[in-house]
C-alpha cells in the first residue's frame, strides 16, 4: 500500500513519532479551531478544547484507519469533545450563553481584524449559538463536517430518527432566528 | 408528504436537499415541487440557509498551539513510563507474593501431619543438639586439662596458686594477638593507602 505525504505521516504518529504529531497539529489546527469555536462560541474555551482534542486525537490515533481521511476523523472527535464539554458544563449549571463571544467585539476578529466578517455572517453566528446545543451539534457535523444522518447518528450515540429531528428543528429554528434579526 | 394541504412537509424537503432520500421518494418530491409554487419557495428558504452555512467564513485561529499540546504530549509520555514502570514493578511483585502463596495454601491442607512432622524433627534435632553439647563439653573439659597440665609444667606451681587455669585466657590472648596483627596487615595494605590518598 503506497501512502500519501500524510499517511506516511500518520503512520509514524502511530508509531509513537511525537514530531510528527506536531505537523499534523500545525495541518489541522485552523480548522479544529474552528469546530470548536462554532460550537462552544468561546475562544478561550474553543483554544483550550482544541488542545484537548489533540490529546485525546493521539491517544486514540492506533484506532485510526489510514485509508480513510484524518480531518473529518479528527474535526468530528473534536465536536464530541465539544458537545460532551457542553452538557457537562450545562451539568455544573455554568453560564455559558453569558461568556460568548460576539465576535465584532474581539478588535483581533472583528471587521478591522484579520478577517472581514460582514453583517449577515455575524448574524449567522451569533443565530447559531443560540441554538440548543444539540441542534447546534447536528449542524456542525450535517454541515460544516459533511456527514450523512447514518454517520451523525453514529458519531452522536443516538438514534438516526433523534439525529435527522434535531437537524431539521436546528435549521428551522435558524431560519426564524436569522428571520427575527432582519426584521 | 401531507395529505392534507398536498404540500411537501419541511421534514421531507430537507431529507431532499440532504440527499437522503431514496431514487422514488426523490422522484415524488421532484414531480410535487415542479407544479407547486408553495413548496418551491419553501425549498427556496431551506436553500438560503444551506447556502448561508456553507459560506460561513472560518475564523483565524490567530497562534500556534502544537508547542503547548506538545508538551503536554511529552509529560504524559514521562508519567505515562513511570506508571508504566510503577506496574511492571508492582505486577512482579503482586506475582511474587501470589507465587509464594498458593504454594502455602496448598500446603495448609498437609498442616496437621506438617506440625508432626515438625514434632518429630524438632525432637530429633533436640537429642542432636544435646549429644552435641555434652560431646563439646567433654572436648572443652579435656582441653582445659590439657592446657592446664602443659602450663604447670612448663611453669613453676607459685604463678597458679589456686591450681585452676581457664582456657579464656589464652583465648583473650589469641584474640589480642588476631587484632595486632590484623592491625600491622592492614597498616601495610597498598590498596588501602591509595585510597586514602585518593581521598576514598
Amino acid at each position: 500500500m503506497a501512502f500519501t505525504g500524510e499517511q506516511a505521516l500518520l503512520k509514524k504518529v502511530q508509531k509513537g513519532d511525537l514530531n510528527a504529531f506536531g505537523l499534523i497539529i500545525q495541518d489541522y489546527q485552523s480548522s479544529v479551531f474552528n469546530v470548536c469555536y462554532r460550537i462552544l462560541g468561546n475562544r478561550q474555551e474553543a483554544e483550550d478544547l482544541v488542545q484537548e482534542a489533540f490529546l485525546r486525537a493521539y491517544q486514540q490515533i492506533g484506532k485510526f484507519d489510514l485509508s480513510r481521511p484524518f480531518g473529518p476523523w479528527m474535526r468530528t472527535l473534536a465536536a464530541n469533545l465539544c458537545y460532551n464539554h457542553l452538557k457537562r458544563a450545562r451539568l455544573n449549571r455554568v453560564p455559558l450563553e453569558d461568556e460568548r463571544d460576539t465576535i465584532k467585539d474581539d478588535p483581533e476578529h472583528g471587521p478591522e481584524g484579520t478577517l472581514e466578517i460582514n453583517q449577515e455572517h455575524l448574524a449567522l453566528y451569533q443565530a447559531i449559538w443560540k441554538l440548543p446545543d444539540i441542534q447546534r451539534m447536528a449542524l456542525e457535523l450535517r454541515h460544516f463536517q459533511g456527514l450523512s444522518y447514518q454517520e451523525m447518528a453514529e458519531a452522536m450515540k443516538l438514534p438516526l430518527n433523534t439525529v435527522r429531528s434535531h437537524l431539521y428543528r436546528g435549521r428551522q429554528n435558524l431560519a426564524e432566528l436569522l428571520e427575527e434579526d432582519y426584521e | 408528504m401531507n395529505k392534507d394541504t398536498h404540500h411537501i412537509s419541511l421534514a421531507l424537503l430537507q431529507a431532499y436537499l440532504d440527499q437522503e432520500l431514496d431514487q422514488a421518494e426523490q422522484q415524488e418530491v421532484l414531480s410535487h415541487l415542479e407544479q407547486c409554487p408553495a413548496c418551491q419557495e419553501e425549498l427556496s428558504h431551506l436553500e438560503d440557509i444551506f447556502i448561508k452555512l456553507e459560506h460561513l467564513p472560518e475564523l483565524e485561529l490567530g497562534k500556534d498551539l502544537s508547542t503547548s499540546v506538545m508538551a503536554q504530549l511529552q509529560e504524559e509520555t514521562k508519567s505515562s513510563l513511570g506508571i508504566t514502570w510503577a506496574l511492571v514493578f508492582e505486577a512482579i511483585a503482586a506475582g511474587t507474593v501470589i507465587g509464594l502463596l498458593i504454594p502455602a495454601l496448598r500446603a495448609a491442607a498437609w498442616l496437621p501431619q506438617l506440625v508432626n512432622t515438625q514434632t518429630q524433627l524438632q525432637a530429633g534435632v533436640n537429642i542432636f543438639l544435646n549429644q552435641l553439647a555434652s560431646t563439646w563439653l567433654v572436648w572443652w573439659a579435656e582441653l582445659q586439662l590439657n592446657i592446664e597440665q602443659s602450663a604447670k609444667s612448663f611453669f613453676s606451681r607459685s604463678y597458679f596458686p589456686s591450681g585452676e587455669f581457664s582456657p579464656w585466657i589464652l583465648i583473650l590472648a589469641a584474640a589480642g594477638i588476631g587484632l595486632l596483627a590484623n592491625y600491622i596487615l592492614l597498616r601495610s595494605n597498598p590498596i588501602r593507602s591509595r585510597n586514602h590518598k585518593n581521598g576514598i
